[in-house]
């Protein structure tokens, strides 16, 4: 119990401290709280450091923590794809898709929808990435009540913990909006680098035999393929490939990964930051599946009992960590891996309040003022925590749930590309969408896709090929107005010949 | 080294890699898509 009250301490203290310090700044400069923007995007004012970090950590979840572990387990080093799809995912955010929303000072994903295939669109993908969004926030739910779970070995329950977490994520954004997220992810990276650095340095000294064990048990039992990043032959086109498509074409346009990128202070802040959010989130993943691959050696080997061999994927890393590290380390890491969960839920329900405020209460209220724009984003803040906690015990898995939310936006990202370089036409759009989304329906609730033999296929590729191929025939074929920087791009070159003339 | 590093080091290599790849390619195909805007000149 007193591992779980040092880290519920650290979590009041960097919260309560950075929200204070905002707060009374805010005081000082009068201007900033009657300001909706202030609350969502910071007055587009963050620094490079903040950018990279809150970028980095906004998709930087319960995946990363225990479905890496989980899948190391299984298929070892070459899980670590997943958080390297997260590197890819950063780049396409920071050099395009983050660039583009700031660049046209959107502070909500379907704002930009609006801007290229009009309100009515706008409005279904206000719906659809309202519930992708929700999606992924009660995974960060039910994740917080793994770590409590585990912080107090079983003496507080799942849900419980889903509560408590709950409820210090609602603090994590409530008070100071976006600048809170960021300034308390700043401070969250540094200490769960810290933890990530120390935890690993002394379970390297504490292994038996050290990595050098691990590396023989695998070599010597026939499982080299364990402790190489491309793994088994195939599994880093059917896993690696597989990743890196369906994280960057969902989460390239999600309003958690853009969030960040409409509150930074200009594009080249974006494009800066990339140095920082893609090592602080791809090397996390490093950790977490060499964590996985040493609990596994260790179970093999019978260094390590796990209580039930059916669910030793899941539960093998954290009672590696237990059982090997000493009590304040495991605060320390269990500490680290909540920061990491606690970021995301903070953002989740940041993009959700957004979403309502900027998109849903503006339809009633068009006029409504900066102040209540971020009154009903706090209230949808609360609302959206509460609902997810309340829905959180009733999830499927945490990486198969991952993947289902993402195929929502697949065809969301594809059709923004064709609207900003191509051609802005509502039809196209609209059966894309349609289509795309009728198509997850029928994959995740019939067996229509089994009754034609595609139910091996997941479904983010799903809507991926249906983006690409009937996007680019309808796009081709259906009448619209030229792509939205193509009409930037002539109106300059036209305003430039009439100046010369 | 341990196995530990030679993994570390080689997914470390992989990220900045990537980064550079893509810094690379976005000079090269979004460079007739800049922005206008004063504040990011």
């Amino acid at each position: 119990m007193g591992i779980f009250i040092a880290v519920i301490l650290y979590e009041i203290i960097s919260i309560g401290g950075v929200s204070l310090f905002l707060l009374y700044r805010q005081k000082k400069q009068q201007h900033a709280i009657e300001s909706g923007d202030s609350f969502i995007t910071s007055n587009r004012d963050l620094p490079t450091a903040i950018v990279g970090v809150s970028m980095a950590l906004a998709v930087l979840g319960a995946v990363h923590v225990f479905g890496i572990m989980e899948m190391a387990w299984g298929m070892g080093a070459v899980s670590i794809w997943f958080s390297i799809a997260h590197v890819v995912l950063l780049c396409v955010i920071c050099l395009c898709t983050g660039r583009w929303v700031r660049r046209m000072r959107v502070s909500t994903v379907p704002e930009l929808i609006q801007n290229l295939f009009g309100k009515k669109l706008a409005l279904i993908c206000t719906c659809v990435i309202a519930g992708q969004t929700f999606a992924i926030l009660t995974m960060e739910v039910q994740a917080l009540g793994i770590v409590f779970n585990a912080l107090t070995r079983n003496a507080v329950g799942i849900t419980t913990g889903a509560v408590i977490g709950g409820i210090i994520g609602i603090f994590y954004v409530i008070f100071a909006g976006m600048k809170e997220i960021g300034w308390v992810n700043l401070i969250n990276t540094i200490v769960m680098y810290l933890g990530l650095i120390v935890g690993m340095i002394f379970l390297s000294g504490l292994l038996p035999g050290g990595w050098t064990a691990v590396e023989n048990h695998y070599v010597s039992t026939g499982q080299e393929s364990m402790i190489n990043i491309f793994g088994a032959p195939g599994m880093f086109l059917s896993f690696g490939v597989a990743n890196i498509i369906a994280v960057t074409f969902a989460q390239g346009i999600s309003q958690m990964g853009l969030q960040t990128s409409m509150a930074a202070k200009n594009e080249k802040t974006i494009i800066k930051a990339l140095w920082i959010a893609a090592p602080v989130n791809g090397i996390f993943g490093i950790f977490t599946m060499a964590m996985g691959i040493a609990a596994k050696s260790l179970v093999e080997t019978g260094n390590l009992e796990v209580a039930n061999m059916d669910v030793a994927a899941k539960t093998a890393g954290a009672t590696m960590i237990m059982n090997y590290l000493p009590s304040w380390l495991i605060a320390w890491l269990l500490a680290a891996f909540l920061g990491a969960i606690l970021s995301t839920f903070a953002i989740t329900t940041m993009g959700i309040g957004a979403l309502f405020s900027k998109n849903i209460y503006t339809l009633k209220y068009p006029n409504a003022t900066g102040a209540e724009q971020t009154k009903i984003t706090r209230i949808f803040i609360v609302i959206s925590g509460i609902v997810a906690i309340a829905v959180s015990s009733f999830l499927p898995e945490i990486i198969n749930g991952a993947n289902w939310a993402f195929a929502w936006l697949c065809p969301i990202f594809w059709n923004v590309i064709y609207g900003l370089f191509w051609k802005r036409s509502q039809k196209a759009a609209g059966i894309v969408f349609a289509v795309s989304w009728i198509l997850v329906l029928l994959w995740t609730y019939t067996p229509v896709p089994y009754m034609l033999g595609l139910g091996g296929i997941p479904v983010p590729f799903v809507t991926l090929g249906v983006s690409i191929v009937l996007g680019v025939i309808l796009y081709a074929t259906l009448p619209g107005e030229v792509g939205y920087f193509k009409q930037k791009k002539l109106d300059a070159a036209k305003e430039l010949l009439g100046g010369n003339k | 080294m341990s196995l530990f590093m030679s993994l570390f080091l080689q997914c470390v290599g992989l990220i900045f890699g990537i980064v550079i790849v893509f810094q690379i390619c976005g000079k090269i195909f979004l460079k007739d898509y800049q922005s206008d805007l004063e504040e990011d000149k």
